[in-house]
């Protein structure tokens, strides 16, 4: 069987071999697998998330989040402000649920890279080639006309009254015709995450996936990674009682920059990096309502972007999702809450991203929990004010009669003199109300060990045959969303690792 | 560097056979099928876990907090149930600490009228309108930690409420048919037709109609070409 679940695993436990087992199916993982099962290597991968396929996606939220996201979405960060993040627990990992957006890493971020680590091949010209094959396997494009919605005219059109730049997005996407599901897993099959573009191609190509089995230490012989154990859990009681072990040639971590850095520090590595530079592009929501109805949940999310303020590392975009994950975050109670959610059709979300100026760190917590930490930096403090209230400007200026604004203590605003009145003397950071779902940084990559937790191959310095290719490898921040950086990476790895170990494969035949 | 070390070579061939090629492209096509069927409860294998423990007396408490915290209108039949058995399912997902952090904000909040000095009853006790205002302030009282437990407590409730089909068909939210509207129109579009008028979407706001559709193909035109990919058929 091709891909498997808790019932298919022996009660006593399996054992499994391959050449290469990946851990985690989400944008490094995918893309990292494909390549190295394209150029004929056994692939194994194995998924803590259930199989969904395209058709089993829906509307309704309350039984998605357990299908599809990790702790059915009660994750957060701890810090000045805490924050809440969500990321993918299924087969295709963060991209089954993500929004789409599908930018490389701006060139001087790349070029940055590519001086620090010395290696040109890291840098805007040298990571080319890669860019080029992810954009070609996610078909990476502008959308259809007829996947645009009011939210999106909102913004583009606010944006444009104002005098700001947008930019308007490319997503990974094939005919997306404007569902607004993708939090919840594309019904249509457009959007092309890697569910549906680089998995099927690494199955084609021989690969197989273990599903249902979180991966829980590596397998260490003679100083050398040899394979992974983790446990199915069974889908009744969530108990984790089924050992599945596997042996590989070379293994690849590729379960985010929580989880990875998680299952890495379980083996008292000495790099001091491991699990440090922490990043995650925080976010803020702006909830406009307008006086007419524009039913922004039809339309795609995020159309374009508004970039006018990208220079301080702020970008405005529109962010409407479902009624549920909205009713979540919206203060109040009773009929006051309902007061604001029947005007569902004709309210806006949007969202302010700052870039980060400051890290944070993963550390292994009690009771197989993660714990991670960041506080949020003076300057971005100032950055959210300032994007709020800019955002805020954006929604008067296109007539809407309300916001309901991030702040714990001050939330409706009906004009932009009661917006203004907010500043960074009269809040504190614990008062704003983030939220993440880009992730990076926690092994990034270098060349020095002293620096970094993988060298430029992805492989860690002090456990040879074992590989990371996921968000965590990023040496630094990005400013953009962040998958297809991941897949060029991924991708960049993967091929590395296939000449390696194809030669391998030759030198031993030839022997 | 140990990095530099070359891994083991391969001396045989893996242990399991690798699946037939009908197999593996059969089940490429499926994860990427979009059947339309759009169900709540996806009949793709996968198997929703079992309610999560929880006493009859948590029960009691909990079932007053739904009541505090969902509104009045409009009326749902078995209200309480009904969200407490998504709860509870939800609650197998999840880490342990946090479960423990659930509970024990099922016993805080319930006690939240008697340590506020409201009144001597209990939260499950009191009417929802009077609960209701209790926690708003226990949550605006900004008491750290506690006043996080009534913002976690009302994700885990309203989320659930907002789900329900009396609830979203109440604030007009219908996407079941307009997406399968969708399906069909990608269906379409993939097979080379042209779009017509209706498939839009919109425009719904006064005032968003004029240069909407202009601005989108010459917005479209401007995007960098290393980020414009071929539209590739499914
Ligand atoms: C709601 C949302 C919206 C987003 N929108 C965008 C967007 O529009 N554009 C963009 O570029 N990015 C977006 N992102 C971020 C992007 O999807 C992620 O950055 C990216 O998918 C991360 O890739 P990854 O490989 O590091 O991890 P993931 O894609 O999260 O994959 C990790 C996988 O590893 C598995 N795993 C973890 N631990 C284990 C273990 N111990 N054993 C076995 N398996 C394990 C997980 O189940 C998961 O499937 C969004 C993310 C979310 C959640
Ligand atoms: S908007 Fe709808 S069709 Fe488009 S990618 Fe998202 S979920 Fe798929």
């Amino acid at each position: 069987m091709t891909i498997l679940r808790y019932a298919d695993y022996e009660p006593r436990g399996a054992e499994f071999d391959a050449d290469v087992v990946v851990v985690g199916t989400g944008a490094g993982g995918a893309s990292t697998g494909a390549i190295l099962a394209e150029a004929g290597l056994d692939v194994l991968f194995c998924e803590e998330g259930g199989y969904h396929p395209t058709g089993s996606f829906n509307p309704y939220m309350t039984e998605s989040m357990s299908r599809l996201y990790r702790d059915s979405g009660t994750t957060s960060i701890l810090g000045t402000p805490n924050i809440p993040y969500v990321e993918g627990r299924c087969v295709g990992g963060s991209t089954t649920l993500n929004g789409g957006m599908a930018y490389r890493a701006p060139d001087h971020v790349l070029d940055d890279w590519a001086a620090t680590t010395g290696d040109p091949t890291l840098g805007t010209a040298g990571m080319e080639r890669h860019f080029g094959m992810v954009e070609e396997s996610i078909h990476a494009g502008p959308q259809h006309a007829t996947s645009v919605g009011d939210d999106n005219r909102i913004m583009y059109q606010g944006a444009q009254k104002l005098g700001w730049k947008s930019a308007v997005n490319t997503r990974n996407q094939s005919h997306c015709v404007g569902t607004n599901n993708c939090i919840l897993g594309c019904p249509t099959g457009a959007k092309q995450s890697t569910l549906v573009s680089y998995m099927p191609r690494a199955i084609r190509a021989g690969a197989r996936c273990l599903t249902e089995v979180r991966v829980e230490r590596l397998l260490i012989e003679g100083g050398r990674c040899v394979g992974v154990e983790g446990r199915a859990v069974n889908p009744r009681t969530r108990a984790y009682d089924r050992r599945v072990r596997v042996r590989a040639r070379a293994v690849v971590v590729s379960a985010g920059a929580v989880h990875t850095p998680y299952l890495l520090l379980r083996h008292k590595l000495r790099s001091r990096e491991l699990g440090r530079n922490f990043l995650c592009h925080p976010n803020a929501k702006i909830i406009a309502q307008y006086p007419f109805d524009v039913h922004a949940w039809q339309g795609v999310s995020q159309w374009s972007q508004v970039r006018e303020f990208h220079g301080d590392g702020i970008v405005l975009a529109e962010n409407m999702v479902p009624p549920a994950p909205l009713a979540a975050t919206i203060p109040w109670l009773g009929r006051e809450h309902m007061d604001i959610l029947e005007r569902y059709n004709q309210t806006l979300v949007t969202g302010c991203l700052v870039e980060d100026s400051t890290t944070g760190r993963v550390h292994r917590g009690p009771l197989g929990m993660p714990i991670v930490r960041y506080d949020i930096s003076d300057w971005d403090f100032q950055r959210f004010i300032f994007g709020t209230e800019r955002l805020a400007e954006l929604h008067f200026a296109m007539g809407a009669d309300r916001v309901i604004l991030p702040y714990r203590s001050f939330h409706i605003a009906r004009s932009m003199d009661e917006v203004r009145r907010v500043t960074p003397q009269s809040l504190k950071k614990s008062d704003l109300e983030l939220f993440t779902v880009h992730l990076m940084g926690t092994t990034r990559m270098g060349s020095r060990p002293e620096s970094s937790v993988v060298d430029l191959d992805g492989q860690l310095w002090e456990l040879p045959g074992c590989y990371v290719a996921d968000a965590s490898v990023f040496p630094t921040a990005i400013g953009v969303n962040p998958q297809v950086t991941i897949m060029a990476l991924g991708t960049r790895i993967g091929e590395r690792l296939a000449t390696r170990l194809m030669r391998c494969r030759h030198a031993a035949a030839a022997a | 560097m140990a990095s530099h070390a070359e891994p083991a070579p391969i001396v045989a061939p893996t242990a399991s056979p690798p699946p037939t090629l009908p197999e593996r492209e059969a089940l490429a096509r499926q994860m990427m099928e979009a059947t339309g069927e759009l169900s709540r409860h996806p009949g793709d294998g996968w198997i929703m876990a079992d309610p999560a423990p929880l006493s009859p007396a948590l029960v009691r408490k909990f079932h007053g907090l739904i009541r505090a915290m969902c509104p009045p209108e409009p009326r749902v039949p078995d209200l309480e149930a009904r969200i407490e058995d998504q709860v509870r399912r939800m609650m197998r997902y999840m880490q342990p600490l946090i479960v423990m952090g659930f509970k024990a904000a099922l016993h805080v909040l319930d006690l939240a009228p008697v340590w506020r000095g409201k009144s001597l009853k209990r939260l499950q006790d009191l009417p929802p309108d009077v609960g209701a205002r209790i926690l708003t302030e226990v949550e605006r009282a900004r008491l750290g930690p506690i006043s996080d437990m009534v913002s976690a407590a009302r994700a885990a409730v309203l989320a659930p409420y907002y789900d329900l089909d009396e609830v979203l068909a109440h604030i007009g939210y219908t996407p079941v048919e307009f997406m399968r509207r969708r399906v069909a129109l990608r269906r379409r579009l993939a097979a080379g037709e042209a779009a017509l008028d209706g498939d839009h979407i919109g425009p719904y706001a006064p005032g968003l109609r004029a240069d909407n559709l202009a601005d989108i193909a010459v917005a479209a035109a401007r995007v960098e070409p290393q980020a414009k990919a071929k539209e590739v058929a499914p």
